[in-house]
């Protein structure tokens, strides 16, 4: 009787747990009892019945693990698809009016000045057309500094997360082991515990293994260990300078094993959701300000170099057309019109000599920037370098979707599996929840038998 | 093989969260009617996209400098007329006052005013402006090319408009070619330096013009001037120098065949924007082709998939009545 109520109440525990996320259906073996040798020696052996062999969780932990893996990967895909669908917006060129547009105007504007070059209305609006130029390259980089800084964030809370994880993990061990010492199966304590490393693997790609003493430990692949049986090992984010080999920039933030270490181990973090924003802050966002710095800092080149060259309406010559920048580094964010250009339009250098108000041989050299191959050491054009930028925040981000989309159809597939292993059916439950009943009502009238048997013999004596 | 419950809801879930981000997919498309609304719908059509759309705005500018161009030759082409005309009239006058048979101080006073008036008017045709720019000045457009005794004040600078990617056309005549039958022997000759680089610009088309130019006028001979020959008309008609009367004769022939000559220079040029501004037509058609091609969304297509998924969605709904409804419990009462 109390074995087929111990599976009644497992049943009933199954299917209240149906739905409960990573839960592990649980069944009851049970056992026949030895049997013992009646009326003495020589007599025969009958059983004793049944008792209750153990509560066991079905889990297949292999299929855990890939489990563990593909929701990793499942993580770092969707993370990385929230930033690259950002970027993708803030070149928001598919509508015809990103900074590509803007450049052909720039071009077009001295085009139209070389027509005429008396005109103060088309010098005007080459002005007006190089301010908006020269902002939208100021946009695309705030936006995506904005970007960074979202990242670095996230970073800062999922480290945190991962932290407090480490140690909830590193509790479930100690309880898992004093509930296992007393001779207990801590199923539900096991199944928290699977749930609770399966969280903490979304984050970063994790090694894990189970002790002697059945402690489960954790280490950040290629890092170091983060539980160790009842001990986590804290992991410290801060500001700080620049990492140029790992393509970080000044002030964003770094992962280190102490809090006053210097020694970082952010590029180390790969996969899950946090090595998913490292490696879109580091590589992706940085490659993409960098070529926009390598871009804005040609432009402002290549354009002075000429328009010193040329003389203005008052026929001096020398004049910057946009400020000198030294270096490509942050040239998008310092990219702007001169003081001369800002005064007075009539500093735009059209001609080729002084006093000659009808030549417009600078202009038109100004022009045929657009037309010469000034990127990639002589390759390619201003244009084409532009547009490859675009197309490559195109092609991460469609390639990450389709990694997303094969990743999820992985994960529903490994879920399903899993549910075949370890789900709880609720048709099944009920038949059990039936078989076990009726072997109670059995139970209870073998009982009953041997209580009317009793009271045969009790009668006997009246 | 065992089927829990999860496993069923989860097939449920799914189908109708595929095909609902599918439908979104499709509704975005109709919206837009474009295919093409990230750079990740398609990285390297999106790339081809914008350098099309570059040559569109090029393009429409360059076809704006033909316009331009076209109109300033235009203008420059009837000036030249007018002032064939002068000298045409101006030849006239000199034959007949060359002799002595049909000319006498009397007639030669006469058309010494006459030809004084084609003078003022060769120098107004020669100051002619579009809006306040001076057609002949080359370079020097904001201030007449020719002063009041005839001088040119202009220099040669030819002004190139690009009137398709790297094909420049020069839209002005420098005065000093036209009213020269030598204008590098002129004594008013200003040259302007080539582009420093040493390139000209320059379009190739316009070579057989020029030397169409160069082969109209005597290969030997000294330079003659419009203006200059005028006033020496008018001299000997008031001096009666039958002599320089007839010389002039044979430079007003010259200068007409300049002049002409400039005219089919011009002509050609004319034509060369034409064929150019044709040509960019043709080029926007094929262009707006090409991005229509990978960027519009084929509407007939986007409908029709977007009924083949409503179909979809609803049996998929309707398929998870079946699935989701019944246990074994509803049976068991």
């Amino acid at each position: 009787m109390t074995t087929a109520k111990a599976g009644i109440a497992t049943a009933g525990h199954n299917i209240s747990n149906a739905n409960t996320e990573g839960y592990s259906r649980q069944r009851v073996t049970s056992e026949s009892q030895v049997a013992q040798q009646m009326a003495g020696q020589g007599g025969p052996y009958v059983g004793e019945g049944s008792k209750i062999g153990r509560i066991e969780r079905i889990n297949d932990q292999y299929l855990e693990k890939q489990l563990r893996e593909g929701g990793r990967d499942l993580a770092y895909h969707e993370e990385k698809q929230v930033f690259l669908n950002q970027t993708e917006d803030v070149f928001n060129e598919m509508n015809g009016d990103g900074l590509n547009r803007l450049v052909a105007t720039f071009f077009n504007d001295f085009r139209k000045l070389s027509n005429d070059p008396t005109s103060e209305a088309i010098r005007q609006s080459v002005r007006e057309s190089s301010q908006a130029m020269v902002n939208d390259f100021r946009r695309i980089r705030s936006e995506m500094e904005q970007i960074r800084s979202h990242v670095d964030n996230r970073i800062d809370g999922y480290m945190k997360e991962l932290n407090t994880q480490a140690k909830e993990l590193s509790e479930l061990n100690v309880k898992i082991r004093t509930a296992e010492i007393a001779g207990n199966e801590a199923n539900d304590l096991r199944d928290r515990r699977d749930q609770i490393v399966k969280k903490m693997s979304t984050y970063v790609d994790l090694s894990t293994h189970t002790d002697n003493n059945g402690m489960v430990n954790v280490d950040i692949k290629g890092v170091g260990p983060l539980v160790t049986g009842p001990n986590t090992e804290k992991y410290f984010v801060g500001r700080e300078a620049a990492v140029p080999e790992e393509g970080s920039v000044a002030n964003s933030l770094q992962i280190a094993r102490s809090e006053f270490s210097h020694n970082y181990v952010t590029s180390q973090f790969r996969g899950g959701k946090i090595g998913a924003l490292i490696e879109t802050r580091d590589k992706e966002i940085s490659k993409v300000l960098n070529r926009l710095d390598e871009l804005a800092f040609s432009v402002s080149r290549s354009v002075n170099e000429i328009h010193q060259k040329g003389f203005t309406a008052d026929g001096k010559t020398g004049v910057n057309f946009f400020k000198p920048i030294a270096s490509p580094t942050d040239a998008a964010q310092m990219l702007s019109l001169s003081d001369d250009i800002r005064g007075s339009v009539s500093n735009i250098a059209v001609a080729l000599q002084p006093g000659a108000p009808g030549d417009n041989r600078n202009a038109l050299a100004l022009a045929n920037l657009q037309n010469l191959h000034l990127m990639n050491h002589g390759k390619t054009t201003l244009d084409d370098f532009y547009n490859s930028i675009v197309s490559d925040v195109g092609v991460s981000s469609a390639r990450n979707k389709e990694d997303l989309g094969q990743q999820q159809s992985i994960n529903t597939q490994l879920s399903k599996v899993r549910d075949q292993v370890s789900g709880v059916s609720i048709d099944e439950e009920t038949t059990n929840l039936m078989q076990f009943q009726h072997a109670f009502d059995a139970s209870a009238r073998v009982i009953k038998t041997a209580d009317e048997m009793l009271d045969t013999i009790l009668s006997l004596k009246r | 093989m065992r089927v829990s419950d999860n496993t069923n809801m989860g097939v449920v879930r799914d189908s109708i969260q595929r095909s609902r981000s599918r439908m979104e997919n499709l509704q975005m498309e109709t919206a837009t009617m474009k295919k093409l609304n990230k750079p990740s719908d398609d990285p390297v059509g999106s790339a081809k996209v914008l350098e099309v759309r570059t040559d569109k705005v090029n393009n429409d500018q360059f076809q704006m400098n033909a316009k331009l161009a076209e109109a300033f030759l235009d203008n420059t082409d009837h000036a030249l007329e007018d002032l064939s005309n002068i000298v045409m009239r101006a030849k006239e006058i000199a034959i007949g006052q060359a002799s002595s048979a049909s000319s006498t101080p009397e007639t030669r006073l006469g058309v010494a005013e006459e030809v004084n008036q084609l003078f003022q008017r060769a120098i107004a045709t020669a100051n002619r402006r579009i809006g306040d720019r001076y057609i002949f000045g080359g370079y020097k457009s904001s201030t007449p090319p020719v002063d009041a005794d005839g001088s040119f004040r202009g220099d040669d600078g030819q002004m190139m408009v690009e009137i398709g990617r790297e094909v420049y056309i020069g839209m002005n005549i420098p005065g000093i070619e036209a009213f020269n039958t030598h204008p590098e022997a002129s004594a008013d000759y200003q040259r302007i330096e080539k582009t420093p680089d040493g390139k000209s610009p320059e379009k190739e088309e316009e070579q057989p013009a020029r030397r169409l130019a160069s082969e109209g006028t005597p290969v030997s001979g000294q330079n003659a001037n419009l203006f200059q020959e005028l006033k020496a008309l008018r001299v000997g008609l008031l001096t009666g120098d039958l002599d320089a009367i007839r010389g002039t004769l044979d430079r007003f022939d010259q200068l007409l065949g300049k002049v002409v000559s400039t005219r089919a220079k011009i002509g050609s040029r004319i034509q060369g924007i034409q064929g150019n501004v044709n040509a960019m037509e043709r080029h926007n058609i094929t262009n707006a082709q090409l991005t229509s091609g990978i960027e519009d969304a084929d509407m007939t297509q986007v409908v029709s998939d977007l009924a083949k998924e409503e179909t979809v969605f609803k049996s998929s709904l309707a398929s998870s009545k079946h699935l989701i409804q019944p246990t074994l419990l509803d049976f068991l009462r």
